[in-house]
């Protein structure tokens, strides 16, 4: 049985949530945005060609609407992200699940441009093509490139300051209170 | 941003059509600089797939009230925003309930990373304490790959996997005959679980759960060679 797209755009909301939050910097402002484009994509269903870019469709409407929004109330962006901190979730929750690093990388991702972290989430997380993404970005290919280069080396460069030169050993599994575990 | 550090991201990316890649291929091989940048274009995108999995943005709670709610919400009906906040609640919900996708998944990076000749793994078997660390790290384990020589297997190095908003351990095997097989590990607190073998697609999935983690070995094999080389692993790591 084919899916409505009220039931496809409800099974998207954790992505949307995600790209809205890059965008935004807060969850609740990222929630309200969400709202928004669901409202216009299910109103404007007969734009729509291609189902399985759902997503991309309703980020450009999303990223139109914030771009209104900013304009429109001079909104400045959130420089400290306390919902992307939220998000990140305690060390010790962390570590006992063995996501140390991973909230590491959210952390990290938290102290970037929202320009740098919706593209990282549009081409790294979500799987978009560059061309996908200019289109959501309202920018040419080459800038969605270039930004997307700059964006990866300073994610590399801010997880090699928390944990050493190399990003590709700054993560040990971690001593004590039983959360490592020497196995073979 | 210099034209060939575009062409290596283009080239991580999969933006790169058959002839494009193969000249970068070229340059990699005796190119160390590329090889790092490539590296850390790989690396880079390997974490933000598991830092920002979908489960992480489900179910999060607003710290604090939007920004918007203090201005005319013009974006806004209240009829709109009520049955969206339904969705996201449902889908929170929801989501604890959802059968776990490991094989799957384990299947589907396999059918993928299996073809790979020169980039099978992320990290080579030679450097195996990093191995240990990084991919260990992630699991919260000190991790040294079961040796599988006897039953014909080369251990060529590490990868790391995503499922379900969990990392996972991929370490690959190559073979004289056949492509490589992998072992994955998983944590996710799953009970425990005896050894069962099925197949997906082709690949047999030999799989169980001991002490929190989940393990599967996938391959292109026989039931009874996946159900030898997990037994072998297994008794290696002490599961």
């Amino acid at each position: 049985m084919a899916k409505t797209l009220p039931d496809m755009v409800a099974g998207l909301l954790p992505r949307l949530r995600r790209f809205g939050l890059a965008l935004t910097g807060s969850l609740a402002d990222a929630d309200d945005l969400v709202q928004a484009a669901c409202e216009r994509a299910l109103g404007r269903a007969g734009q729509l060609r291609d189902h399985a870019r759902l997503d991309a469709w309703i980020y450009g409407i999303m990223r139109n609407l914030w771009t209104d929004e900013v304009r429109a109330r001079r909104v400045r962006s959130h420089d400290s992200l306390d919902d992307m901190a939220e998000i990140v979730g305690s060390d010790g929750a962390a570590a006992a699940d063995g996501q140390v690093m991973l909230a590491t990388v959210r952390r990290c991702l938290a102290r970037m441009s929202a320009e740098h972290r919706g593209v990282l989430i549009l081409v790294c997380v979500d799987g978009l093509s560059y061309r996908e993404a200019a289109s959501v970005l309202g920018v040419p290919i080459g800038t969605v490139m270039s930004r997307l280069s700059r964006a990866r080396h300073e994610l590399h460069a801010l997880l090699a300051a928390r944990g050493g030169a190399n990003v590709l050993t700054i993560t040990p599994a971690r001593g004590g209170a039983g959360s490592s575990r020497g196995i073979g | 941003m210099t034209e060939t550090e575009s062409l290596l991201m283009a080239y991580v990316d999969g933006e790169l059509d058959a002839a494009a890649a193969a000249g970068v291929e070229r340059l990699l091989a005796d190119d160390a600089h590329a090889r790092r940048s490539v590296e850390i274009y790989r690396h880079t995108a390997a974490l933000l797939r598991a830092a920002c999995a979908e489960g992480v943005y489900a179910a999060a709670r607003p710290a604090r009230p939007s920004t918007v709610a203090r201005l005319p919400r013009r974006w806004l009906t209240l009829a709109i925003a009520a049955s969206v906040t339904a969705l996201v609640a449902g889908y929170a919900a929801g989501a604890r309930g959802v059968p776990d996708d490991f094989l799957a998944d384990v299947a589907e990076y396999h059918r993928f990373y299996s073809r790979e000749t020169i980039h099978l793994a992320e990290v080579p078997a030679e450097r195996a304490d990093e191995i240990a660390r990084w991919l260990g790290g992630h699991l919260g384990l000190v991790l040294t790959a079961p040796d599988l020589s006897a039953q014909g297997l080369r251990f060529a190095g590490g990868r790391m996997l995503v499922s379900d908003g969990h990392p996972v351990a991929d370490l690959l095997y190559t073979r004289a005959d056949g492509l490589p097989v992998a072992l994955c590990i998983r944590g996710g607190g799953r009970a425990a679980r005896e050894l069962t073998v099925t197949t997906r697609d082709g690949l047999r999935l030999a799989s169980w759960d001991a002490g929190g983690y989940s393990f599967a070995v996938v391959g292109e094999m026989s039931a009874v060679e996946a159900r030898t080389l997990a037994a072998r692993a297994a008794s290696q790591l002490g599961v």
